[in-house]
C-alpha cells in the first residue's frame, strides 16, 4: 500500500498558519516580543493517532499491541528528549535571526545617517554635529547588542539542538521499524539499547562516535 | 499465525509506518521547503534588483535637474537659478553687512540695494549703477520658488541614491543570512537522493529474507539522506560576511567613540572595550 500524502502538512511542532498572507520572504523574519510557544507542545506526536489507525488497517491485533508498545515506550525515552531539542532549537533560530535582523536594520540606519550627514555638509553644515552624534549612537547600540548577544552564541545552541533533535528523530524511527541495532536484540534488552542511544544522542554523541566519546 | 508470517506482517507494518510518516513526511517538508524558499530568493532578488534600478534612476535624475536648472549655463534656464544663489549668497553678506534690512525678502532685498546704489555717488562713480541695478533687478524677477522646487528636489533625489543602494544591499545580505536559494538546492538534491532510496521499498511479492533485507536497506538509505541533509545545517547558516565587516566596524567605532569621550584614559584600554574581543 503506497498511503496518499498529497496536501499533508509536514508533522511540525509550533508549525501554524503565521503571517500565512505575507510574501514568503516576510513570513520567514523572525518573531519578536516573547517566543511562543513559551514551552514545548506536550501533546506533539511524530505519529498522528488517527493516521496511525489508517496506515496500520489490516494488521493482526498482536503486532497492532507490539506497535503500541513500542510507541508507548518511544514516548517516554525519544520523544521526551526531541520535544525538548526541537523547541529550543526553533526559539534559538529565532533569537540569531532577530538579532541579525537588528544588525541588518542598524546598518541600513547608519548609511541613511551617513549619507544625510552628506547632503548637509554641502547645505546646512550646521547640522553635522547632530549627525556624527547620531552615528556615535548607531555604534554604542551596536556594540551594546553585540555585548548582549554574545553570551550564550545563539547560532551556536540553534545548530546544537537541531542536529540532536534530527537524530532524535530518525533513532525513533530505527526503533520502530527494528533496523540495526534493534533487529537482532528484543525484549528489555532493545529498549535499553534505545534508551541508553537517546539518552547519549541527547547528551552530544553520535551512535557511532559513542566509542570515541566525540561530541556534537 | 505461523511465526514467519507473523514476522512477514510485523516487517508490512513497519514499512507503512515508516512509508507514512517518515519518508512521505520529509519529501513533503523538502518539497514545499524548496518551492517556497525558492519563491523567496525571487521575491528578494527582485526587491534587489528593484532597488538598483530606483537608485540608478535617482542618481540620473538628479544628474539631469542639476545640468538643466541648477548649474551656471544649464540648458534650461540658462544658468538662472545658479545666478539666483549667487544673488542670494550677496544678500545674506548685504544682510550681515547691515546694507539692506534683516527680515527682508531676497527680492526686496535686491530691489532696495539696487536703489541704494542709484542714490550713492560713490557708488556710482566705482560701477556702472544703471546696469548694475538692472542685472539686480533681473536676478530679483528668478522664479526663486521654482529654483527652490527644483534644489530640494535634486538634494531629494541625491538621498535617494544614495539610501537605495544601502537597503539593496541589506536585502542582498538578507539572502545572505538565510541562504534560499541554497538551501532551496540542497531540498531538491535531498528528494533526489531520497527518490534513490525509496526506490529500494519492499515488495509484496517478495521471500521473506528478501523483504527483510530491503526494508532494511530502504529505511538505512533513507535515515542516511535524513542525516546527510542535515549534516549540511552548519554551512549553510554562517553569518553574511558583509553583515560581520559592519558588526566589526561599529564596534571599533564605539570603542573611538568612547576612548574620545573619556579624558581619564587617553590611551585607551584594549581590554576593556564595550563589545565583546573579537
Amino acid at each position: 500500500m503506497r498511503p496518499a500524502v498529497a496536501g499533508r502538512p509536514p508533522v511540525s511542532q509550533g508549525g501554524g498558519i503565521f503571517r500565512r498572507h505575507l510574501p514568503v520572504w516576510l513570513r520567514e523574519m523572525p518573531r519578536y516580543g516573547p517566543f511562543r510557544p513559551a514551552e514545548p507542545d506536550a501533546g506533539f506526536r511524530l505519529l498522528d493517532h488517527d493516521q496511525l489507525e489508517v496506515v496500520l488497517q489490516g494488521v493482526p491485533a498482536i503486532v497492532r499491541e507490539e506497535i503500541q508498545e513500542d510507541i508507548d515506550f518511544l514516548e517516554y525515552e525519544v520523544m521526551r528528549l526531541f520535544r525538548e531539542r526541537d523547541h529550543r532549537a526553533k526559539a534559538q533560530q529565532n533569537r540569531y535571526r532577530r538579532q541579525q535582523i537588528n544588525f541588518l536594520l542598524l546598518s541600513i540606519i547608519s548609511t541613511l545617517v551617513g549619507s544625510l550627514q552628506l547632503v548637509s555638509l554641502a547645505n546646512q553644515p550646521e547640522r553635522m554635529p547632530l549627525f556624527a552624534f547620531l552615528e556615535t549612537v548607531i555604534s554604542l547600540l551596536t556594540a551594546f547588542l553585540a555585548a548582549v548577544s554574545g553570551r550564550e552564541p545563539p547560532q551556536e545552541q540553534w545548530l546544537l539542538n537541531r542536529r540532536r533533535a534530527e537524530e532524535l528523530r530518525r533513532e525513533y524511527f530505527r526503533y520502530l521499524t527494528r533496523v540495526p541495532p534493534y533487529d537482532e536484540v528484543g525484549g528489555y534488552q532493545r529498549r535499553m539499547l534505545l534508551a541508553q542511544r537517546a539518552a547519549e544522542i541527547n547528551r552530544g554523541l553520535q551512535p557511532h562516535e559513542m566509542a570515541t566519546g566525540a561530541t556534537t | 499465525m505461523p511465526p514467519e508470517q507473523l514476522e512477514r506482517m510485523r516487517m508490512r507494518a513497519a514499512y507503512r509506518i515508516f512509508q507514512w510518516f517518515s519518508l512521505e513526511d520529509q519529501r513533503n517538508y523538502w518539497q514545499r521547503a524548496s518551492v517556497q524558499y525558492r519563491r523567496a530568493g525571487n521575491q528578494v532578488n527582485f526587491i534587489v534588483a528593484v532597488f538598483a534600478f530606483i537608485a540608478g534612476l535617482a542618481a540620473a535624475a538628479a544628474g539631469l535637474l542639476a545640468t538643466g536648472w541648477l548649474v551656471p549655463g544649464s540648458f534650461v534656464n540658462n544658468g538662472a537659478c545658479a545666478e539666483l544663489t549667487d544673488s542670494q549668497g550677496l544678500v545674506r553678506s548685504m544682510q550681515q553687512l547691515g546694507l539692506v534690512t534683516q527680515d527682508q525678502e531676497e527680492a526686496g532685498a535686491l530691489q532696495e540695494f539696487g536703489a541704494l546704489l542709484s542714490a550713492s555717488p560713490i557708488a556710482q562713480a566705482r560701477v556702472d549703477g544703471a546696469e548694475f541695478v538692472a542685472t539686480l533687478s533681473d536676478m530679483a524677477g528668478i522664479d526663486s520658488v521654482q529654483c527652490a522646487t527644483i534644489q530640494s528636489l535634486a538634494h531629494v533625489l541625491m538621498l535617494v541614491a544614495v539610501v537605495a543602494p544601502a537597503v539593496g544591499g541589506a536585502f542582498t545580505t538578507l539572502a545572505g543570512l538565510y541562504q534560499w536559494d541554497r538551501s532551496a538546492n540542497l531540498y531538491e538534491s535531498a528528494l533526489e537522493s531520497l527518490e534513490v532510496a525509496d526506490s529500494q521499498s519492499p515488495l509484496d511479492d517478495m521471500d521473506t529474507l528478501t523483504y527483510r533485507a530491503a526494508l532494511r536497506a530502504y529505511v538505512e538509505n533513507t535515515l542516511q539522506v535524513m542525516s546527510d541533509e542535515s549534516a549540511q545545517w552548519g554551512q549553510s547558516v554562517r553569518p553574511p560576511a558583509q553583515l560581520e565587516q559592519f558588526l566589526n566596524e561599529e564596534r571599533e567605532k564605539a570603542m573611538r567613540a568612547t576612548r574620545f569621550t573619556n579624558p581619564w584614559n587617553p590611551g585607551g584600554d584594549e581590554g576593556e572595550g564595550v563589545g565583546p574581543a573579537g
